[in-house]
């Protein structure tokens, strides 16, 4: 096999299926990506037996086959050659040789047939979304993702058909949840309830990242498959049954305060520099038509900042982590931040005025 | 044990209440229950009937499910006023949970005790406590339930309430190893209304925390509810 290929528009899917193949494995074919060259066009592919992906891109072939070769090794040679480089690879006899101006690296490669095989499960499921809504719906949530391993079952983004049948993504790590809505493509009517992985909800995310066009989305009970652009990306599922979010979500709170996001997220994170880095706590204390932040640390340190704000209820105070409070602010969309609040102990409720289909929810502390 | 010992206050992410059938492991605390139960057609004459009674959690209701899927069978859970079309397709009925409440007419009762020695069909009656010992008004009804059989479902043993355990964590998808399975049947109150009351507990401490569910956090959820025995 040999072709040739622009460093630049090797690098970028090279760079995809490195990030899904493990830097660490115990059976070496696991650290290789298969090369195939054929018909004008290279496809690459990689996994982590959880995850597969796919991706092509046009190349000039001169020999047609395929093989494998180090994942990592390989996209950190690409990345490290000079701009506008040609790329030569050449693979026979049990290596690969790359070539880019004078450098030359010669890597050792195993059979294309050692690799396991890509799924080609069956995925009964068959929509369409666009990739900025597809896009908005991860950014809204991916946020919320739990990293505590042993709940496996909040480890990833929990997309269903919402009870008034919408597309609905939601995330949680159980201090705060994110969801997200947008209308139910057509196909969708019938999909499973699914949990995408951590792992494949970032590689998803990387992917997407310039894409505009369609994503096609395949599904069955334990698989899913996002293709678009030249890229197919495969992920096992978690099996695992998320909780029933919507008893979480308040809906009769009645102290609603509205506060301009940018001025709010400023001040959150200046009297934020105060709060000890165990608790990050900032107390929020409300007043008619003003909020009180304030921090305080054990060494006798502190810091207050007033905000105005949209706000008739009666004083009350409540505490909240710093951290939370501006990841979920950053991910309103639009200027104005609406909190709805019920008590210093109970879940608060914000969203942006008039943005119906992202809302969070926000657990406080005892401050 | 619903207050979480950090600052931060965790989202009630509970799944739906746990409904761990605690008749499915038989152990020394039910398996008395469970024989009578499965030779159902020897219950004595004249009431053909069987009296299971044991607190609440024990698993009770569920063997009179047992039972219901073994025989032509009919559960109700109050019996306001006797018709005894209501029960002329089954062989069996099972009254569960029956008390001195409202939802238990003592003239229905009087009824139906005499419809099943009239007619021969079987009745198991699940109650908390002894339903010969139930306070009735109507000495008709106190001396006709006094000559029905009865079984006690004990408080869980370790078997069991391991088990329990087990099967409670399992139903909210919270991964416990046997060393914390251990320490925490070694330390609980032995009923088995406290096993749900004790995962949830830890389950919600699990979360505040963020962290896996070991002993260290065992022992402070057990701590901060005054159950610890070391």
């Amino acid at each position: 096999m040999r072709f040739t290929i622009d460093r630049m528009s090797l690098l970028r899917p090279l760079g995809h299926v490195s990030s899904v193949v493990e830097r660490r494995n115990t059976i070496p074919i696991l650290n290789n990506m298969v090369l195939r060259a054929a018909a004008g066009q290279l496809s690459l592919t990689g996994t982590d037996m959880d995850m597969d992906i796919v991706t092509h891109v046009d190349c000039a072939v001169a020999t047609e086959g395929a093989s494998t070769v180090s994942a990592h090794m390989l996209n950190d040679i690409v990345r490290k050659l000079p701009e506008g480089s040609e790329v030569e690879i050449q693979m026979a006899d049990g290596h690969a040789q790359i070539s880019a101006g004078r450098s030359s690296f010669r890597l050792p490669t195993l059979p294309v047939e050692d690799f396991p095989a890509i799924s080609a499960a069956d995925l009964p499921h068959h929509f369409t979304l666009t990739a900025v809504d597809l896009r908005d719906m991860i950014d809204t949530t991916k946020f919320a993702i739990s990293t505590e391993e042993t709940r496996y079952y909040l480890n990833g983004i929990y997309f269903h058909k919402s009870a008034n049948g919408q597309l609905c993504a939601v995330a949680t790590d159980g201090h705060r949840l994110a969801m997200s809505q947008m209308n139910l493509p057509a196909g969708a009517e019938d999909m499973p309830a699914i949990i995408l992985p951590r792992k494949a909800v970032g590689e998803l995310r990387k992917l997407l990242d310039d894409q505009e066009g369609d994503v096609d989305v395949r599904l069955s009970e334990t698989r899913a498959e996002f293709s678009f652009g030249h890229v197919r990306l495969t992920s096992k599922l978690i099996d695992g049954s998320f909780p029933d979010y919507t008893r979480v979500i308040p809906t009769g709170n009645d102290k609603v305060l509205s506060l301009d996001k940018a001025a709010f997220l400023a001040a959150v994170d200046r009297v934020s520099t105060i709060s000890s880095e165990k608790t990050r706590s900032v107390k929020m204390a409300l007043e008619p038509n003003l909020v009180r932040l304030s921090a305080s640390n054990t060494d006798a340190s502190s810091a207050t900042e007033e905000l105005e704000v949209a706000f008739e209820g009666g004083a009350m105070e409540v505490g909240f982590n710093a951290r939370y409070l501006m990841e979920i602010t950053a991910q309103i969309h639009g200027d104005i931040v609406q909190m709805s609040l019920a008590d210093p102990g109970a879940p608060s409720l914000i969203q942006a005025p008039s943005d119906d289909a992202n809302l969070f929810v926000l657990m406080p502390m005892r401050v | 044990m619903g207050t979480s010992l950090r600052s931060q206050l965790p989202l009630l992410l509970e799944v739906p209440k746990g409904e761990v059938d605690a008749s499915l492991f038989v152990t020394a605390a039910n398996e008395t229950a469970m024989a009578y139960l499965s030779k159902w057609q020897d219950w004595p004459a004249p009431y053909h009937s069987f009296n299971i009674y044991g607190p609440a959690g024990c698993g009770k209701s569920q063997m009179g499910a047992f039972l219901a899927q073994r025989a032509k069978a009919i559960m109700i859970d109050n019996l306001t006023m006797f018709d005894r079309t209501a029960f002329a397709d089954c062989d069996v009925i099972i009254l569960d949970g029956i008390s001195t409440s409202d939802r238990w007419s003592e003239d229905a009762l009087f009824h139906f005790c005499n419809y099943l020695s009239e007619t021969g069909k079987y009745a198991l009656f699940l109650s908390e406590t002894p339903i010969s010992q139930l306070d009735f008004s109507l000495a008709d009804v106190r001396s006709r339930l006094r000559a029905i059989p009865s079984q006690e479902i004990h408080l869980p043993d370790d078997a069991l309430l391991r088990a329990l355990f087990e099967s409670y964590f399992h139903e909210r998808q919270c991964a416990v190893t046997e060393a914390v399975l251990d320490y925490i049947v070694a330390r609980c109150d032995r009923s088995y209304e406290a096993v749900a009351q004790l995962v949830s507990a830890i389950d919600r401490e699990s979360l505040a925390a963020k962290q896996a569910i070991t002993i260290p956090l065992v022992r402070a959820v057990l701590d901060q509810n005054g159950k610890i025995k070391e």
